[in-house]
């Protein structure tokens, strides 16, 4: 009777353990855990959308606390065609290009184009604040 | 270490925030059903429409997103204190294996989404909204979005739990629309006649596995409606079963599917059809029907007042919609390049989501092994059916197609799927009662 009661406890433990194996694989869970252990909120955000490729949040957040443009009126421009992500900051979305600062990220350049010879004219009328690779912050010459 | 346990505190929010105003004992005692005894997961889900009706009236008056969370999470969690022996017995007594698995699965998707934290595209223009309601700015803001026609519950709820998390990251509040998907999956699965639990949990993660799309958790509102038509069709299946004429069911599964109009625009094209065939295949008099037809139209008029007078929404171009519907009869060799075009992506989509595959052989099973076609079997067969005709009406009506096709029509299919699953578990009852 006993042994009878135990081997249907391993059966239940063994389909128990099962299950719980399925769920954490399929979900990936023990990698997660470990890496939000391992990493911060902001490291995460930029292995997610990049420091200056893809959406280029670590460029955004570098350069909104660098040069402390919380609350900002801002242009956002990814040459790349990705999402611009100002709804992720607290900056307001300019909607004419004529606000005091742009941020540009990924730039497509061919040889030595730099972004004054570009496709966006209206470059001209500011000037590099600050360059990491290919992304820029740009301040109105005004 | 802090996040993770953060995460753990969000799951005991949900618990607790979603155990009032109904437990097991009252919902049962309201609705007063026959054959059927509802339990305490159905209670979960009912208090989270409730819940969530309450944030759409609440989304209107402007009122601090904070203090709304300290008023309602204070009197749950008093509801909850004066409850505990009741909760804790019940769940120890019937269903300790089967929550234990629910925490896994929400623990597990939550750390998911805490580490994959990455908005996708349309979830961008939904943030906009929700940050308007993080910010406590006034509802005639939403004008100002991207897409300010689409309907802005699925944001509000997202700034709510965004602003009452401890933390306040944002993908604290996509955690409700994990929480919904999964406690609406372990609901569904009650009207399984399966005894053994564990074959229980093996089906339930086998529906997780085909219809986890960690994308669509990427700000989309997909699975808003997703989980809400699954909700409402285990009342309407439960409706159609006990055969009675029990009006409070119905009226139950309307205001479910009504609460999908106000997480996109598609979903008052499902609560149309959902509901107008609900009420066509009811068991009640023509009084009744038409009063429930009535109160049909009623609640998409009080919507469309509500979004043109109080949020001051301007209204979209329906009118040049119609225009390219119609146009497309001018052209034959265009009306069927496009049928061809919607038909081949809409194939394309099954074999995207396996799903529908599993409820297109239900379908075809039913039809030529059990050959018997029942009165809920044949409601949700009629909704396939015009939902896929209405699908293909309102891409015919769209120019440039190509483009549209391929990036919204999964998730549109995605969307109602779960509506279908009954039409699997139908099966598979239907096959456990001939073995007994």
């Amino acid at each position: 009777m006993m042994k009878r009661m135990k081997a249907k406890e391993i059966k239940y433990i063994g389909i128990i353990v099962i299950i719980i194996l399925i769920i954490f694989k399929f979900f990936n869970t023990p990698y997660n855990f470990y890496s939000i252990l391992n990493w911060n909120y902001e490291k995460r955000m930029e292995q997610n959308y990049g420091f200056c490729k893809n959406e280029s949040w670590g460029f955004y957040n570098h350069v909104i606390k660098k040069f402390d443009l919380s609350g900002q009126e801002i242009n956002t421009i990814n040459d790349e065609g990705h999402v611009t992500l100002e709804n992720l900051f607290d900056i307001k979305k300019s909607k004419d290009n004529k606000s005091n600062y742009l941020i540009l990220t990924n730039y497509q350049s061919e040889n030595n184009n730099d972004i004054f010879n570009s496709q966006y004219e209206f470059l001209k009328n500011y000037k590099i604040l600050y360059r990491k690779n290919n992304c820029y912050l740009l301040k109105s010459n005004d | 270490m802090i996040e993770i346990l953060n995460i753990l505190l969000q799951i005991f929010i949900f618990l607790i925030i979603f155990s009032f105003p109904f437990t097991e004992r009252s919902l049962n005692n309201t609705l007063k059903l026959k054959n059927i005894k509802l339990e305490l997961i159905d209670s979960h889900v009912i208090n989270i429409i409730i819940f969530s009706y309450l944030c759409l009236i609440v989304s209107f008056l402007d009122i601090d997103l904070k203090l709304f969370f300290k008023i309602y999470f204070s009197i749950t969690l008093l509801f909850v204190l004066l409850n505990i022996k009741f909760f804790y017995d019940r769940i120890k007594k019937n269903d300790f294996i089967k929550f234990v698995f629910f925490f896994l699965v929400i623990l597990s998707i939550f750390i998911y989404i805490a580490q994959n934290l990455k908005l996708e595209w349309d979830g961008h223009v939904w943030i906009s909204k929700a940050i308007i309601f993080l910010n406590n700015e006034q509802i005639t803001n939403l004008n100002n979005t991207l897409h300010a026609d689409y309907p802005h519950l699925g944001s509000y709820l997202w700034a709510f739990f965004w602003s009452n998390s401890l933390l306040e990251f944002e993908y604290f509040g996509r955690f409700f629309f994990v929480y919904l998907y999964v406690l609406s999956t372990f609901l569904i699965f009650k009207l399984l006649n399966v005894n053994n639990d564990f074959i229980k949990i093996f089906l339930i993660l086998f529906f997780i596995l085909l219809t986890f799309e960690p994308y669509y958790f990427g700000g989309y509102q997909e699975y808003l409606i997703f989980s809400s038509l699954i909700i409402a069709s285990r009342y309407i299946y439960i409706y159609n079963l006990t055969g009675s004429k029990n009006i409070k069911l119905i009226f139950l599964a309307l205001i479910i599917l009504y609460i999908s109009c106000w997480f996109k625009n598609e979903g008052k094209i499902y609560f149309v059809i959902f509901s107008g065939a609900l009420i066509y295949f009811a068991n009640i008099n023509h009084y009744k029907k038409i009063l429930l037809t009535l109160l049909i139209i009623s609640l998409l008029l009080i919507q469309y007042f509500l979004q043109k007078y109080l949020i001051n929404f301007s209204g979209s171009s329906d009118v040049n919609y119609i225009m390219n519907f119609l146009q497309n009869f001018k052209d034959i060799n265009l009306l069927f390049t496009k049928l061809f075009k919607i038909l081949l992506n809409m194939i394309i989509v099954f074999i995207k989501h396996p799903l529908w595959i599993i409820i297109f052989l239900a379908i075809l099973a039913q039809i030529f092994f059990i050959k018997k076609i029942n009165q809920n079997v044949k409601y949700f067969l009629t909704c396939l059916f015009l939902n896929l005709i209405v699908i293909t009406g309102i891409y015919m009506g769209m120019k440039d197609i190509d483009f549209i096709l391929r990036v919204t029509l999964d998730r549109v299919l995605f969307q109602t799927s779960g509506f279908y699953l009954i039409l699997i578990l139908s099966i598979i009852n239907f096959k456990m009662i001939n073995q007994k």
